[in-house]
């Protein structure tokens, strides 16, 4: 789905592992590798990186230094790097991110801010279906 | 001196406790028999020993016969090596510590690699492996921050060290004080978080621990202060 040049982080070796049936409720705090596949209600931090997979759906405020993004999230990101977000990805929050990516069909509704090095990017999206692909 | 203590159940394996012996005797490591359906008060009897300048504490059974051991040595200050030789069925901790025979288990004694592992501890009771429950109607608490619930019925693994068939188990460390919650619900349906403690509460189900000592429910689940030098294999490292 993503180019292969992009650079996104491993997570064959994934510290933490959210499965399909699972349901997580709270303030989950990590310093590592992230794949949720389940439900998240309430706060997620780490200072690795997340991968939310297709049937994933996150309400929650999220705060990463990278991201994957294919499932549904209803909440605020602050990624402090790069940010991949999938055509399946459905996003209802605000998004703050060093380095984005959007593919064809990805649903986002809220503000865009990419802060890359010296450029100072900001633009908003409203309730409509993303046409920015790779 | 090296205080061999032969569980109850090991009377059915006669011919290979023989072939054992027989090892032990070839490879100088000789000691002193205590036959625990004797032995009244474990912690006494281990007391007794340990003051009389015991080497090695050698547990010869199965995971409920370690488990009764460690949870006396666990109150013990003297930190005496502890080694396993596996008779019979239910040997998850040997082969998790590298011993997959009795015959393994004789050289492994003999060469004595020592690994201190931390145990684990569900309530007031020690466990080495494991803890394991159903997660049908199970409550699982994560560091007081968060809570765990699942949709499907499956099962609840809580584990301090990898088991031989573990496909995470670079994960599992006994050295890092982080109890690692496992929920398998399917094939591919796995679950992975660490804690340092972990809060389990079920009406119906008991937690089971090292798969032979039942606790009730609730049950604090984390990484004691205590530590145990273990005789491991040669190839088995925790990092």
């Amino acid at each position: 789905m993503f180019k292969k040049d992009e650079k996104l982080t491993d997570f064959s070796e994934a510290e933490t592992i959210i499965g399909e049936s699972v349901q997580v409720k709270g303030h989950f705090e990590n310093n590592g590798n992230v794949i949720i596949n389940g439900s998240l209600d309430g706060e997620i931090k780490t200072k690795g990186a997340i991968l939310v997979g297709e049937k994933a759906k996150i309400t929650a405020n999220v705060e990463a230094e990278e991201m994957i993004v294919r499932g549904s999230i209803q909440g605020n990101l602050k990624i402090f790097g790069y940010l991949a977000i999938g055509e399946s990805a459905k996003i209802f929050g605000d998004i703050e991110c060093l380095q984005i990516s959007i593919e064809k069909g990805a649903e986002i509704n809220g503000q865009v801010s990419i802060n890359n090095k010296n450029k100072n990017i900001s633009s908003t999206k409203n309730n409509e279906e993303s046409n920015v692909s790779e | 001196m090296n205080i061999f203590l032969y569980d109850e159940s090991t009377d059915k394996y006669k011919k290979k406790i023989k072939k054992t012996e027989e090892e032990l005797n070839r490879l100088n490591l000789q000691g002193k028999i205590i036959y625990l359906k004797n032995v009244k008060n474990l912690k006494e009897t281990l007391l007794e020993e340990v003051n009389n300048g015991a080497k090695t504490i050698i547990s010869v059974g199965n995971n409920l016969t370690i488990n009764n051991v460690i949870n006396v040595l666990a109150n013990i200050s003297e930190n005496i090596p502890v080694s396993l030789i596996p008779i019979g069925p239910n040997n998850s901790i040997a082969e998790s510590m590298g011993i997959f025979s009795e015959k393994d288990a004789c050289f492994i004694l003999s060469s004595r690699r020592i690994e201190n592992i931390m145990l684990a501890k569900a309530n007031n009771k020690f466990f080495i492996e494991n803890a394991f429950i159903k997660n049908e109607g199970s409550r699982i608490y994560i560091n007081n921050s968060f809570k765990i619930s699942t949709e499907k019925n499956g099962n609840v693994f809580f584990l301090n060290i990898s088991p031989k068939k573990y496909l995470r188990k670079e994960l599992v460390n006994p050295k890092d004080n982080l109890i690692n919650l496992y929920i398998k619900t399917g094939l591919k349906n796995e679950t992975h978080i660490s804690g340092e403690n972990i809060e389990i509460k079920n009406e119906k189900e008991d937690i089971l621990l090292d798969n032979s000592i039942k606790e009730k429910t609730p049950t604090i689940i984390s990484i004691s202060n205590k530590s145990i030098p273990f005789i491991v294999g040669k190839e088995r490292f925790f990092e």
